[in-house]
């Protein structure tokens, strides 16, 4: 076609370097994928050895009845809300790095959500009594109760994971549809079906177009609530160290803080093993070090104020709580939590430190560890060391907790690293209005 | 009598003078297909989908946590029956559940999905390729075909 008018952009090329990653994996990367599912089945069968045994293979005990579960439950609701940052938060703000980095935050999203959603039920021993917890009309003379911050959590996680379900699928039609246009056979079927027929007319544009914006405007609510709430499961009890209402801010930002280094985590090697150099750049990396940087000091700020509250406070039984977590074996988290959580995002300053790959994976799996510490470290402290003396406990993790937590991760790999070969990891559509609108791509 | 003619332009610019063109010489465009949203692209009605839902979802909220809990009343933790600050947390998460769901629905009515293929769809315009279907009376035809390649279209087919 010989036009005058036509636009330096070259979407062909995009299309085709973006929908280049849909393809046979390699056989080192099936491998790997067996790997992951060969861990999630050693979990799971660590799991049905607690369902036949009993919860006594667990290390929780009287007075410590939340342990790992609930730590870990709480750490992959909280990897689960940046994705939900970038996708949503960022789109209402027009952010221009968004686009190369959100298919793959809102695919976290909705794993992490599921794997953190299984946690309350391993945790319940009982699992095949899980619907109690759902308002079913039935004899038993058992209804839930509503003022419990427990049932905000089933109510905010439900709601969380099948909103954030649909924001990936919805941003995913335009992509199924591509992919149904140039596959074969039964690939053609099933991704023919998934696009609903999805053809790009102008129609469905303004449509589509039209929810992306609402569905981005209810979900940064619902991100902000779904983590108060937990907080909440803490902070509504009257346990010293918990009874606090700086809680859900402060696990929000903590949420996030986890949530970005895990995008920084699985984006890096995304990056390069499904060669997209050109579409997620050094540039968005950066971007993202300087959120994490200023999340991180939201969280050390959140540390301060917790110790000066209840220093301040002049309660004893507080300031003993406190002085109990900067002690002993929690002292040693508490510096471990720092150095992941605050010294080591403050490297972020330093614009060498933001464009390093390498530090900043380094960093990004010592915030990984670091957020998972604080959950553990606030959990089970306060539940070891309450108001009597008569009542203190201590708390060791079992091996079945720690493969069923390892199964969990092995899972949520397991899923991510097979969808971001089954749908394209860079949304198609949105890099291509993006370069259309700059002329930043495919030039 | 109708005559509808299909042209294929390879750049948003040329689309949009294309459709002015168009305009201007009496044709009527019926459906654009393309790779990328069209940027007047309008607002949609979707969004009262949303709020219908929302408030769907706020009051069926309020609904369930106060009639049942006045249906089988049961003083917890000196809490009163009606704890409405509690409530509120269940009544917002169904606001925005039911506001999801609710337009999501509505896409799917407003887009006419899911849907067959239509006739003359070309994947190329899932690629780069901005594709527009113009209906105009037989006598106006050739100004239409003129018009749309003089802004650069390729003026493909007359379809049925």
């Amino acid at each position: 076609m010989n036009d005058p008018h036509a636009h330096p952009v070259d979407l062909a090329r995009i299309h085709e370097d973006l929908l280049a990653p849909v393809a046979q994996p390699s056989r080192s990367y099936v491998m790997a994928l067996a790997a992951l599912a060969a861990v999630l089945l050693v979990g799971g069968v660590a799991w049905l050895d607690q369902i036949v045994s009993g919860l006594h293979v667990t290390g929780l005990n009287n007075p410590v009845g939340w342990g790992i579960y609930i730590t870990t439950f709480v750490f992959w609701v909280g990897i689960a809300h940046s994705g939900t940052l970038i996708s949503a938060v960022l789109l209402l703000f027009r952010a221009r790095f968004r686009p190369a980095i959100s298919r793959a935050a809102e695919a976290m999203t909705v794993f992490a959500v599921m794997t953190a959603g299984l946690f309350p039920l391993v945790h319940l021993g009982r699992v095949w009594k899980f619907y109690y917890l759902l308002p079913l009309p039935n004899e038993r003379m058992l209804w839930p109760n509503f003022r419990s911050p427990l049932l905000w959590d089933v109510f905010a996680v439900t709601t969380y994971v099948t909103v954030s379900t649909c924001f990936l699928y919805y941003g995913l039609i335009p992509d199924l549809a591509a992919l149904r246009d140039r596959s074969k056979g039964w690939r053609k079927t099933a991704y023919g079906l998934a696009c609903l027929g999805w053809e790009g007319t102008d129609r469905q544009w303004r449509h589509y177009r039209g929810l992306y914006i609402l569905l981005a405007g209810l979900a940064t609510p619902l991100v902000i609530s779904v983590h108060s709430i937990v907080s909440w499961d803490f902070a509504v009890s009257v346990l010293p160290g918990w009874h606090t209402t700086i809680f859900p801010p402060y696990f929000v930002a903590g949420a996030i803080l986890s949530g970005l280094a895990m995008v920084i985590t699985l984006g890096i090697p995304l990056r390069r093993w499904l060669h997209l150099e050109h579409y997620i750049t050094i540039e968005h990396f950066d971007k993202l070090s300087q959120l994490l940087l200023f999340t991180s000091l939201i969280v050390t700020y959140s540390y301060a104020v917790e110790y000066l509250m209840a220093f301040y406070s002049g309660d004893p039984i507080e300031i003993d709580m406190f002085t109990f977590r900067a002690t002993g074996a929690y002292g040693a988290m508490l510096a471990v939590m720092l150095l992941g959580n605050s010294i080591a995002p403050a490297t972020f300053f330093f614009a060498r430190c933001r464009r390093s790959l390498p530090w900043l994976f380094t960093v990004s799996i010592l915030v990984n560890i670091g957020m998972w510490l604080e959950r553990y470290w606030l959990i089970t402290s306060s539940l070891s060391h309450d108001f009597d003396p008569a009542a203190w406990g201590s708390y060791s993790g079992s091996t079945t907790e720690f493969l069923v937590i390892l199964g969990s991760m092995a899972m949520f790999l397991l899923m991510f690293w097979t969808f971001v070969r089954v749908v394209p990891p860079v949304p198609l559509s949105e890099v291509k209005e993006e370069a259309l609108l700059h002329g930043e791509l495919g030039q | 009598m109708s005559v509808r003619l299909r042209a294929a332009f390879n750049s948003e610019e040329a689309l949009e003078q294309g459709r002015r063109a168009v305009a201007q010489a009496g044709g009527r465009i019926e459906s654009i297909h393309s790779p990328v949203p069209p940027h007047d692209s309008g607002v949609s009605p979707v969004r009262r989908w949303v709020l219908a839902g929302g408030i769907t979802g706020f009051a069926s909220g309020w609904a369930l946590t106060i009639g049942t809990a006045l249906a089988w009343p049961l003083r917890v933790g000196g809490k009163p029956i009606v704890s409405w600050p509690a409530f509120f947390v269940i009544a917002f998460e169904l606001t925005i559940l039911f506001a999801a769901l609710a337009g999501l629905a509505g896409f799917l009515r407003a887009s006419r999905l899911p849907g067959g293929a239509t006739p003359g769809y070309r994947p190329a315009t899932a690629v780069d390729l901005f594709d527009v279907l113009v209906s105009c009376d037989a006598g106006q035809a050739q100004s239409i075909r003129d018009a749309l390649t003089s802004c650069g279209g390729e003026v493909v087919e007359a379809t049925p």
